[in-house]
């Protein structure tokens, strides 16, 4: 495997989304490739920091104000269904605002101070990680324990 | 003396053969049966596909080839769910070794197979908690099976049954019922082959390039004396646990900057660890450990790690608490407090504030109320940290 087909590869294998020999050779060509050992970290670091930001959950009863407020807005449009052009076109510049309303969010909570969304639960990662090893010790590979053979694998950010 | 060395060859001869002498097992009693499905070694090459919980999603299922040598080698292959595809473990008798090829990370370990097997202490324990029999046998990935049902004597318990080929009793499958009927089944075997031989090079690991390796050594093993001086706390014990659990051992867990006592407890059947360690600095946002029910009493936080279900989990935790609750000053030796007229910090009344029940609730956001059903647990001195 080469560099460009390693590139082009990087994001299913990112997603373990590889198998059989594709996954063998990217497995192969990251052992022996500094620079797509790189892309690859950089990568998968992305993947770790958006996995780990949090979803604001909205309230109660955001939908039914959300559909009263809309209904406020265009009732006559939205009420006449000869005009779902219109309507459409209402759906568009909505999901644009709802784009740059969350981008916005997301600037204002990573520039107010608040701490890095993903460095708190690292320590928490680590006593997972080690409790999960230590379990692997504990049961061993004793079938009849009841306890999965092999784990400590979803806790990536060992110490 | 030839004589003497005849008789002795003939017994091991036999002993050799005898499970495949007995035919259909129903020679052995089911508590025999159940003890030689526990041995770590079987007179049989291995090579199975079984499917088993997935510890990072319960209520999920994982794949798993197996492959396991008459010297107790082992190997495991992860084969899905596609997260986890290709992670593989080799436990040699020497070293336990487990390699994740996705982040190339290697962990290399003593192998839990040098301490005895402790099969003996855990049937007579479980003989004291379970009542055996034998259950309805089934055929399993082409087996015929021993199924051995073990009823507990105590009520909150879930009656566990064992199928075990009748022949190797290698076991095939574990399943649980609990009192409302709810099955849940640990493994179970889809496909199992009996080898004449597997290759040795099917017990070594092949990592890609050089993996990141963590290595790490047995777990020491502590008393009372010796986890105070290496923990800094007196650890929680209880005198008697509930439905019949025993310490099997007290060990360190240690690595990092993470350090615990980890109480290995059985009922003979079912294992469990309880860890322990001083809540100084570190989070507590454990609930993403799978099988886990945390709890937290004055600054020392534990987390029980089981297959049993959480209910049970919470009620054999509390019994932790209350023996802090019966003897405070247990956990208020505290090393951090050490003075010069007290080096060993035994003085339990100078150590730390001493929190009232409720003061130590609301610190913690809980407030004390009844247990709801006979089978809940009282909300206590510490805190159960529940999770559902």
């Amino acid at each position: 495997m080469n560099c460009k087909t390693a590139q082009d590869l990087m994001s299913a294998y990112l997603d373990r989304e590889l198998v059989g020999r594709e996954l063998a050779d990217m497995r192969a060509h990251l052992g022996s490739c500094q620079a797509c050992t790189e892309e690859y970290e950089a990568m998968s670091s992305l993947k770790h920091l958006l996995g780990g930001l949090q979803v604001p959950e909205p309230t109660p009863d955001f939908e039914q104000r959300l559909v009263a407020s809309v209904i406020r807005s265009r009732p006559d449009e939205l009420r006449t269904p000869e005009r779902l052009p219109v309507r459409r076109y209402n759906l568009f510049a909505f999901a644009g605002i709802a784009a740059c309303s969350m981008a916005l969010t997301m600037s204002f909570l990573s520039a107010s101070g608040r701490p890095d969304p993903v460095a708190a639960p690292v320590k928490d990662k680590n006593i997972a990680f080690e409790v999960q090893r230590d379990q692997i010790y504990a049961t061993g590979s004793d079938p009849m324990s009841g306890a999965p053979v092999i784990s400590a694998s979803d806790y990536g950010d060992q110490p | 003396m030839a004589t003497n060395l005849k008789k002795l060859i003939g017994l091991t001869t036999l002993a050799a053969l005898t499970p495949f002498s007995l035919a259909g097992g129903q020679a052995l009693s089911p508590r025999e049966a159940l003890l030689r499905s526990m041995q770590r070694v079987f007179p049989v090459n291995v090579a199975a596909i079984i499917v088993q919980r997935d510890p990072a999603n319960e209520g999920t299922y994982q794949t798993v080839r197996v492959e396991r040598d008459r010297g107790g080698r082992v190997h495991h292959t992860i084969l899905q769910p596609l997260r986890l595809a290709g992670v593989e473990s080799v436990d040699d008798g020497e070293r336990s070794k487990i390699y994740f090829p996705d982040r190339n990370l290697l962990i290399d370990q003593d192998s839990p197979q040098q301490s005895p097997c402790d099969a003996d202490w855990r049937i007579n324990l479980a003989s004291q908690n379970y009542s055996f029999k034998f259950g309805e046998p089934v055929r399993i990935a082409g087996r015929n099976t021993l199924c051995v049902t073990a009823v507990p004597r105590n009520s909150a318990m879930d009656v566990r049954r064992y199928y075990i080929d009748e022949r190797t009793y290698y076991p095939l499958r574990l399943e649980s019922v609990a009192d409302n009927g709810a099955r849940t089944v640990f493994y179970d075997t889809k496909d199992i082959r009996y080898l004449a031989s597997i290759g040795a090079s099917r017990f070594k690991l092949q990592p890609v390039g050089t993996p990141q390796t963590l290595v790490y050594s047995k777990p020491p093993t502590l008393n009372s004396r010796s986890a105070y001086t290496k923990m800094g706390f007196q650890p929680l014990m209880p005198v008697n646990m509930p439905m019949g659990f025993r310490l099997q051992e007290m060990q360190l867990s240690e690595a990092g900057r993470w350090k615990s006592v980890a109480l290995r407890i059985s009922d003979g059947l079912v294992r469990a660890t309880v860890y322990q360690w001083l809540a100084r600095g570190s989070n507590f946002n454990v609930k993403s450990i799978e099988n886990s029910t945390p709890a937290e009493y004055r600054g020392v936080r534990l987390l029980l790690v089981s297959d049993l279900s959480p209910r049970l989990r919470e009620q054999l935790l509390s019994a932790f608490i209350e023996r802090a609750e019966a003897q405070p000053q247990v956990l208020l030796r505290i090393a951090q407090t050490q003075s010069p007229t007290d080096p060993l910090g035994l003085e339990p009344t100078t150590l730390v504030p001493t929190l009232t029940r409720v003061e130590t609730l609301r610190a913690i956001g809980i407030e004390a109320r009844k247990p709801q059903s006979p089978r809940e647990p009282a909300a206590i001195g510490g805190s159960l940290l529940r999770r559902h």
